[in-house]
């Protein structure tokens, strides 16, 4: 038998990083400041985590070189531009305001996610006022 | 000398030079023994014990099958078993049934008993198939450094294409497979030596005085024994072994409530943090964000926070993202995949339920725990009340007497 489904490894790559990202969601609509950052740090921690991982992984590559020399290519065509986009476009929206040169994350954000929240919100009030007592 | 913490940290992003090679050893000179526990063996362990023998006649290899006591019926697959070669192969029983950990600590008194010089003892289940290079590859990774003393194959899964269930795990044990490698080097090694196939190094196995019986998961707990008295152990990226994964949901969620709550019993046992690092991390991770999300109903929401919102969203994108793009690249390695196992990962839905099933086999899991630190500090007729409630964990499948056969 081998049991890694019950390490940590297993937990923050498949199963943590889901859950923060589908919860998340919900709460940034409704969470309190401090709780916020709680978040942002524990989802840095987790990115970290996970791309020290991949790092790793890379390095340690070698054994594997004679097979996979052309995935390796394949990832570094996918992924550094991808995360390229998304810092730039996060950063550039502080520096630049509306006016950034990359495509912006906020814009989908503003856009697309809000209006999500803007239909779901009325709900997730009724919720919240059943089930939900604030201090 | 450099501090701890500061080697630690410098571990997350390059490699550790404890386990590089060193000298070259001549194979072919080792005492090797492979100890084959085994309950109700079927042919599949035959097969097993005949490929040992067979791809492996140049080196100085011996099989010692294991009887766990299984039915009388069975002893027409012993008899086969030692017809494949009786020089090589010794077929011992137990006196009574004492699980997957008893029958190799059966074996390796057996060894002791009668001055059988070994050198190294791999560990493995009966229902595994090897390839022809498996227990070189994995020897020439274990004789790398004097500091390894365990080494693990890769694990892959034999009946993958059966259904789903099975499909979606085939993909999971990829994933375990590109972790190991993440993790070679990573500080003290990967953090499980799983139980499918190991080697160990004798003198490391007597050293932590074999494995330790009436535990759930005893692969982990002697991986991480190992670690603690200073040893380092490997994935050997190259030797492959397949094995047979439950086939129905609830075999495959009494065997996970197996795996996770064993899990959660080594991380809160004794052990050095250095040997269980990995799995420390993904619980505090896990439990912070349960916490903190609960957290959030509870406070008032404050106006104008949508900066810091904003914020969250971006980095678990992100983080979300790159590991989604990173699990498709992890398709490379999978040698065994077809379309339909491509067309599950990009879909991502099937892995998304499944990842979830298992997130609440964990959170059951940790309740269960203090659960169980509770009852056993209340008195016998208190705890006789809660008598439904280890109904209810039982009928979930959490119990505290399992074992692997």
């Amino acid at each position: 038998m081998i049991n890694d489904s019950s390490s940590g490894k297993f937990i923050f790559v498949t199963v943590l990083v889901p859950t923060t990202f589908g919860l998340s969601l919900m709460v940034a609509r409704s969470s309190n400041y401090m709780i916020s950052w709680g978040l942002v740090v524990l989802s840095l921690i987790t990115l970290m985590m996970s791309l020290t991982l991949m790092f790793r992984f890379f390095l340690n590559l070698k054994s594997y070189k004679k097979n996979h020399k052309k995935g390796f290519r394949l990832f570094s065509w996918l992924v550094v531009p991808l995360l390229g986009i998304l810092f730039l476009g996060a950063n550039a929206e502080a520096a630049y305001g509306k006016s950034s040169p990359v495509p912006q994350i906020s814009f989908l954000l503003d856009n697309g996610l809000e209006r999500t929240f803007a239909k779901s919100a009325p709900k997730l009030a009724w919720c919240q006022s059943k089930f939900i007592r604030n201090p | 000398m450099r501090n701890p913490i500061y080697n630690i940290l410098i571990n997350f992003l390059l490699p550790n030079k404890g386990t590089i090679q060193e000298e070259i050893v001549n194979i072919k000179t080792k005492r090797l023994v492979v100890i084959v526990p085994t309950y109700r063996p079927t042919s599949i362990t035959v097969k097993l014990v005949k490929n040992l023998v067979d791809f492996n006649r140049d080196l100085h290899l011996s099989v010692l099958v294991v009887d766990d006591s299984s039915p009388v019926s069975y002893q027409t697959i012993f008899d086969q078993i030692l017809k494949i070669n009786k020089s090589k192969v010794t077929v011992i029983h137990t006196p009574t049934n004492s699980l997957k950990a008893g029958a190799i600590n059966f074996g390796l008194s057996y060894l002791e008993k009668n001055r059988l010089a070994t050198d190294v003892i791999f560990t493995v289940d009966d229902d595994i198939v090897i390839k022809q290079p498996t227990i070189r590859l994995m020897l020439f990774k274990l004789f790398e450094s004097r500091r390894i003393g365990a080494v693990c194959s890769l694990a892959k899964v034999l009946n993958k294409n059966v259904n789903l269930l099975t499909r979606l795990q085939g993909l999971e044990y990829n994933f375990f497979n590109v972790i190991r490698v993440a993790d070679n080097n990573f500080i003290q090694g990967p953090l499980v030596m799983h139980g499918m196939i190991s080697a160990f190094r004798y003198k490391a196995i007597k050293q932590v005085g074999g494995f330790r019986q009436n535990h759930i998961i005893e692969d982990y707990e002697i991986t991480a024994r190992l670690k603690n008295i200073g040893w380092y152990v490997a994935l050997s990226p190259q030797a492959e072994a397949f094995t047979v994964v439950p086939e129905t949901i609830s075999h495959l969620w009494k065997q996970r409530v197996r795996w996770s709550f064993g899990g959660i019993q080594v991380v809160l046992s004794k052990n050095k943090l250095t040997s269980i690092i990995q799995d420390v991390i993904g619980h505090l991770l896990f439990i912070s964000t349960v916490i903190l999300l609960g957290l959030s109903f509870l406070f008032t929401p404050t106006p104008d926070n949508f900066e810091t919102q904003k914020l969250v969203v971006i980095v678990s994108l992100t983080s979300f993202i790159s590991s989604f793009v990173f699990f498709i690249y992890t398709l490379n390695f999978y040698r065994e995949k077809d379309w339909v196992d491509m067309l599950i990962r990009l879909s991502f839905v099937m892995e998304l339920i499944y990842s979830q099933i298992l997130t609440f086999i964990l959170l059951g899991s940790y309740l269960f725990y203090a659960y169980t630190k509770l009852r056993n500090r209340l008195s016998t007729k208190t705890a006789k009340k809660l008598g439904f409630i280890d109904h209810l964990f039982g009928n979930l499948g959490y119990s505290q007497s399992w074992g692997t056969r």
